[in-house]
């Protein structure tokens, strides 16, 4: 039991802070009760209002599985607990940084001379007589790379109908959109906010440049997180709330 | 993808919860988007649980999302890092919920759940979940009385007709002399388990004051045991109320936590789960 380290843990009002419920929670799912404070588990112990929090908390986390979350940022931090520290973001840095360097070599690496293998001739390796005479895939590499390229820019040619949609749109003034803006390029994770006088639910749908559905979100909010990931490519999104069409955007998807 | 590669990425993998914290500095957005399946499962949950529809997940997954949004700034000043970032957004994303539930002031469903009251008993494989889910969420709540824990279970053995043993006593009064123990053992296994509530805590008095080194009437630990099962009713059952657990239920759930049939993992009286040092 660690009774050094319990501030942080209780509110003004005497409970616990989200921290520490979530620490709580933490101790059950990974079997360390015995390393929370003291004076957090005495006052769970009594305290019904805490112990409903923590229950609440643990029961929609009781089926998920608590592997590899690393090292705990509370029952293995020796001897203080930690905000967001330098070794930690250097560790991961270090990390990313390792991760990268891989990448550069495993993309490096077709182009150097290949190394022989046990068994086998470098020369006869790199003089490859086996290809000699043989079908190469060479002269349909334009090709292909030409029907990609194609492919790709079809993906982001404009729609006349949807183009005309977003103008007329653009004019009526009921809905104030704040982002992502007309033509914006954006990613997984993009935020779309507006405001509007039209009562929510909104629904709020993603189509591509052929007019085809690709997304449909419903949100009772006037916020929106793209958290799907989509082809690259020209998209047009609508709003709608009430029945109406309240705007037509357009965005590049990267 | 490489070994070396693959490694790399697990080792990242390993330390999510510093992969967490980076994000919540640097990139708080993408920290929302790698949250989108706790999000996902929370609100599948308290669908589950008959809160919301099951045609309002996306609508509440989006309202979630909305909020995180909005409190990144709070979120980035009022996490202090002690717990796992995971769980922390969890107990937001939950609270987001409770309070989308409570907005709404809707009790529909949750009348319809306590007018259908799940059958633990059920061969059901959605309720055999269910019963998996209240097995854990059970023991996670009798840990939570902590150092009271061993008087607890002796009490609710008593309660619950299950049989006592010694270590059950001793993990509860490690200094009980053999004589008391046996005493009150032979007394509750010769009969003793036909009696009324009542005079079983009669017959356990002189341990509980021994244990406790008080002078409490066997009514008072009655008392103390019935307090605690509404304790544990209550918080089994949640608020809002989401699940219809009764005294009996919980006397199956008390029956698997001795002898598990429900869960593996048995409990070992006197065994903390970790090293307590306290
Ligand atoms: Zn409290």
């Amino acid at each position: 039991m660690k009774n050094e380290h319990s501030e942080g843990f209780f509110r003004p009002d005497g409970h616990l802070t989200e921290d520490g419920a979530a620490l709580y929670v933490d101790a059950l799912k990974l079997d360390r009760t015995g390393e929370l404070p003291g004076t957090v588990l005495e006052h769970v112990k009594t305290c019904e209002t805490c112990k409903a929090e923590v229950t609440g908390l643990f029961s929609l986390l009781a089926d998920e599985v608590y592997a590899a979350t690393g090292p705990h940022p509370f029952f293995d931090a020796n001897p203080h607990p930690r905000r967001v520290t330098p070794p930690v973001l250097y560790r991961i840095a270090a990390v990313i940084v390792a991760a990268i360097g891989i990448g550069v070599l495993l993309y490096t690496l077709p182009h150097r001379p290949e190394v022989s293998q046990p068994g086998k001739s470098s020369v006869a390796t790199r003089s490859a007589p086996d290809t000699v005479g043989q079908p190469t895939e060479q002269p349909a590499a334009p090709t292909k790379a030409a029907e990609s390229r194609e492919l790709m820019a079809a993906r982001f040619t404009e729609s006349p109908e949807l183009e005309d949609l977003m103008k007329s749109s653009l004019r009526s003034a009921a809905t104030d959109v704040q982002s992502p803006a007309i033509g914006a390029r954006v990613s997984r994770g993009a935020v779309f906010r507006w405001t509007s006088s039209a009562t929510p639910p909104y629904e709020l749908v993603v189509l591509d440049n052929r007019d085809r559905v690709i997304r449909t979100y419903t949100t009772s909010a006037d916020t929106l997180l793209l958290s799907d990931s989509m082809q690259a490519g020209l998209y047009y999104w609508k709003l709608l709330g009430e029945g109406n069409l309240l705007y037509v955007g357009k965005i590049l998807m990267r | 993808m490489s070994g070396a590669a693959r490694r790399y990425i697990l080792h990242m993998e390993d330390h999510a919860n510093d992969v967490d914290i980076a994000l919540l500095k640097d990139d708080p957005s993408a920290l929302i988007l790698r949250h989108q399946v706790t999000i996902r499962i929370i609100v599948k949950r308290f669908i589950e649980s008959g809160m919301f529809q099951a045609s309002e997940f996306d609508d509440v997954v989006q309202h979630v999302n909305a909020r995180l949004l909005e409190k990144l700034p709070r979120i980035r000043a009022q996490y202090n890092g002690l717990s796992l970032f995971r769980t922390y957004i969890s107990s937001i994303i939950r609270h987001e919920c409770l309070d989308l539930h409570a907005s709404r002031e809707s009790d529909i469903h949750t009348e319809r759940l306590l007018a259908d009251p799940p059958n633990p008993e059920s061969a059901n494989p959605d309720n055999r979940l269910l019963i998996e889910h209240d097995v854990k969420v059970f023991r996670a709540i009798i840990r939570q009385f902590h150092d009271e824990m061993p008087k607890l279970l002796v009490c609710l053995k008593l309660v619950y007709r299950i049989p006592i043993e010694p270590k059950d006593i001793l993990a509860w009064w490690p200094g009980c002399p053999e004589p008391d123990r046996s005493a009150f053992l032979n007394a509750i296994s010769e009969g003793g388990k036909s009696l009324p509530a009542r005079e079983r805590f009669a017959l356990l008095r002189p341990i509980a004051n021994g244990a406790d080194n008080s002078h409490s009437s066997a009514d008072s630990v009655r008392h103390w045991t019935d307090d605690r099962i509404h304790v544990i009713l209550r918080l089994l059952n949640g608020s809002p109320p989401t699940s219809s657990h009764t005294p009996e239920t919980l006397g199956i759930l008390l029956e698997d936590f001795f002898t598990p049939f429900l869960l593996h993992r048995q409990y070992i009286p006197g065994e903390t789960d970790n090293n307590d040092t306290a």
